[in-house]
């Protein structure tokens, strides 16, 4: 396929697109609407069908993994049977009501998921006792100011030492929200520059152009 | 003294993590029964259900992961709750994972009392749909677009679907998900000026103070801490609040744990045994 | 016509659009363009260097998203994670370390792959076998995968560049066991916390966007950092401006920057 197509009809799409959705979000006229919405329709099927497209790109690599006996191929051979399993009997009837659908999720996907994300607390256990040590100025106010916030979370604490909620509201109130806005702010213009070098055609990484 | 400093200092971290197991267990076996603050955040929350009339009508979007079932499952099945016990007619929708839908399903709905509510009159669940904020964009315009609800039933067959038509015939927007409520509040809340409240990760409580500083949401639910605040509001106790006497007992001992490590550390840095 | 209370911020959208095309043509010709030093990019040479004393590889991802890469807020943080993976992989080329890619989004592994071909064919070497790993959709089974990664290879840098969920510290306290040197970077304000407790060095919020103009000196970016610059000294100034017009009751300016 040439890079015309490849690279510059999805760019120039992209520059349509985002300068009509830009349009229709400050100016409402009808046409303008109802082309946004109908572009809002096309961009789930896109997705949706994305999300298919991995799934067949994972199907080939794990193919590929078996045929070469790659490390833990048999592992993948299970994989590809659970897989088959699931999208079967997720497909058979409304979506997520078959028996075997359901009792895989209950019993299997539910357990181990929320196993491994118990894990966390673990890993923030012993994070919290390597890394807190009060070394400066700053890590003493970090922890004071977490010390604080802890009490005031901890039922027994808050229950029973209340002048603590007051300054433990203030701090997630005045400078936790301050900070807060500062990084969702920063991080919000960096995503519309994203956007605009995208509709400006000079962000051509969505492309795979790698300088 | 020094080396028993430098053995608090270099605690075998399996050690740490077996006794917190142990402490999570012992009030789970044996509650304790601590007493517990209301927090604003969470009252308001609540007062926000609490407000509305009967016969009002909710968009809720109960789309947590398997992950979080213990972090905020109370929050789900409570809010549920709320919402039948009030005669609040809601409307759920999933868009940020699949298995949000299912859990809906199999987990938080089988464990409220549903009282004497007909389907597609007092409440729709329509499932996921797929597209994230794009599909967010589309619903919150028309809530026909996703044809047909999680059931298979074609929505314009629902009661309820004929009393909404877009987000300006809901009342209020609740929330509870992972994370990431921002995309929701920018299409639902913002654009169609409807009150909001979520139910967050504890962690993710301050991202979401600043809604609430900015007046877009009214209430937040503080992952388990702010379920058992929930219950108490509600007069109904359940899993949150019995599991609030093993996080109470495991805040202690962590706080415990980082002053005597940090005195351990200042008493060697003292004798120049570390920097 | 226009929509109530979006004026101004169409008005500050345009004002974006002609700085960021002004600002990457004044590049192109010449203009110079200074930022300040970011010691997280700078050390990446360093933790590629460690692990290649050691004789390990190193391992990068760029986080996990809700829906892959098409998601609006986090699909951006993944992209400039990959952009700096063009870094990682230059240097681990040139050093002969190995490399290992983890990717949570199916579509990402072609331009992955395409950035370590790039990056390999310019030393004249092909990309290391099973180099890119696409481990799940799913967020705690990307995260189970990454930790056996981590305790398997025993990688001697962990780069955790993206956008990152709670995953984060097990992939940080999973790196600090097997002894790698860490760097992390995230735009998700939840998790740079534990990124700034854990990792030896952090990109914080909007450091990780500008990496690319950082590493590259790519007019482009280079462009947009300008004009990002321009935009949040006008946001600075509005919000003085409202501060001041809210306390002191004037009107006229409340109801300007309502429009």
């Amino acid at each position: 396929m040439s890079n015309i197509l490849k690279r510059e009809v999805p760019l120039g799409l992209a520059t349509v697109i985002i300068a009509l959705l830009f349009f229709d979000y400050y100016v409402f006229t009808d046409i303008t609407r109802n082309i946004a919405l109908s572009i809002a329709d096309w961009a789930i099927i896109i997705t949706a069908t994305a999300a298919g497209v991995g799934v067949l790109n994972m199907i080939i690599r794990t193919y590929q993994n078996i045929s070469k006996r790659a490390e833990y191929w048999y592992l993948d051979i299970y994989m590809l049977v659970v897989m088959v399993v699931m999208a079967g009997t997720g497909l058979i009837g409304a979506y997520g009501t078959h028996p075997v659908f359901e009792w895989i999720m209950m019993n299997a996907y539910l357990p181990i998921d929320a196993s491994i994300y118990a894990m966390v607390f673990f890993d923030i256990v012993s994070s919290y006792y390597r890394t807190f040590r009060v070394r400066s100025r700053d890590s003493a106010i970090l922890f004071i100011c977490a010390f604080i916030i802890m009490l005031k979370n901890a039922p027994l604490t808050g229950g029973m030492l209340p002048s603590f909620i007051p300054i433990g509201d203030w701090m997630l109130n005045i400078p936790s929200t301050a900070g807060s806005r500062a990084f969702i702010i920063v991080a919000s213009i960096g995503v519309v520059a994203f956007t605009i070098r995208t509709m400006l055609q000079t962000e051509r990484t969505t492309v795979g152009v790698v300088d | 003294m020094t080396s028993i400093a430098s053995k608090i200092l270099n605690i075998d971290r399996r050690i740490i993590w077996v006794t917190c197991i142990a402490l999570i267990v012992w009030p789970l076996v044996s509650p304790i029964g601590l007493p517990m603050k209301v927090d604003e955040i969470t009252r308001k929350y609540y007062d926000a259900i609490e407000s509305l009339p009967p016969g009002s009508i909710v968009l809720a979007s109960i789309d947590i992961e398997a992950g979080l079932v213990g972090e905020n499952g109370a929050q789900c099945t409570d809010t549920l709750q709320h919402l039948f016990d009030k005669d609040i007619k809601f409307i759920q929708i999933c868009f940020y994972r699949a298995d949000g839908a299912i859990l809906f399903e199999n987990l938080w709905l089988p464990k409220v009392d549903q009282r004497d509510k007909v389907y597609g009159v007092d409440w729709v669940n329509i499932g996921y749909i797929e597209g994230h904020e794009t599909a967010m964009t589309a619903f919150a315009a028309d809530f026909s677009y996703p044809v047909k609800d999680y059931y298979g039933n074609m929505l314009e067959g629902l009661q309820l679907m004929t009393e909404v038509k877009s987000m300006d015939d809901v009342d209020l927007y609740i929330d509870i998900a992972a994370g990431d409520c921002d995309q929701a509040l920018r299409q639902f809340a913002t654009p169609y000026d409807v009150p909001a409240i979520t139910g967050a990760m504890a962690m993710g409580v301050p991202d979401m103070i600043m809604y609430m500083e900015a007046g877009i949401v009214t209430g937040i639910l503080g992952g388990l801490p702010g379920a058992a605040q929930y219950e108490l509001l509600l007069n109904k106790p359940g899993a949150a609040i019995r599991g609030m006497d093993a996080l109470s007992v495991v805040h202690i001992f962590l706080l415990c744990l980082v002053i005597i490590t940090n005195l351990a550390y200042f008493s060697l840095r003292s004798k120049g045994e570390i920097k | 016509m226009f929509v109530e209370g979006r004026i101004i911020q169409m008005l500050l959208m345009i004002l974006t659009i002609v700085a960021i095309y002004f600002y990457t043509d004044a590049v192109k010709k010449g203009r110079e363009v200074t930022i300040r030093p970011i010691p997280a990019l700078d050390a990446i040479e360093e933790a590629v260097g460690r692990a290649s004393e050691t004789g390990r590889p190193v391992h990068f991802t760029p986080g996990y998203t809700l829906g892959g890469l098409y998601n609006p807020t986090m699909g951006p943080g993944v992209m400039a994670g990959i952009t700096i993976l063009s870094k990682v992989a230059e240097v681990t080329a040139r050093l002969g370390t190995g490399i290992i890619v983890s990717l949570a989004q199916a579509e990402a592994v072609p331009l992955v792959e395409e950035t370590l071909k790039v990056a390999y064919r310019a030393q004249n070497l092909e990309v290391p076998a099973n180099a890119v790993r696409f481990i799940s959709t799913e967020q705690y089974a990307y995260a189970a995968g990454i930790l056996s990664i981590l305790l398997e290879e025993r990688p001697g840098a962990n780069i955790l560049m993206g956008y990152f969920w709670s995953e984060s510290l097990q992939f940080a306290e999973g790196g600090s066991y097997v002894g790698a040197m860490q760097i992390g970077g995230t735009c998700s304000p939840s998790q740079i916390p534990f990124f700034v407790a854990s990792c030896d060095y952090c990109l914080i919020g909007e450091e990780l966007f500008a990496a690319k103009g950082y590493i590259d000196r790519d007019p482009a970016s280079l462009g947009s950092l300008l004009a990002s610059d321009i935009l949040r000294s006008i946001l600075i100034g509005i919000v003085i401006v409202s501060f001041l017009a809210f306390n002191l009751n004037i009107g006229l300016i409340i109801d300007l920057l309502r429009m």
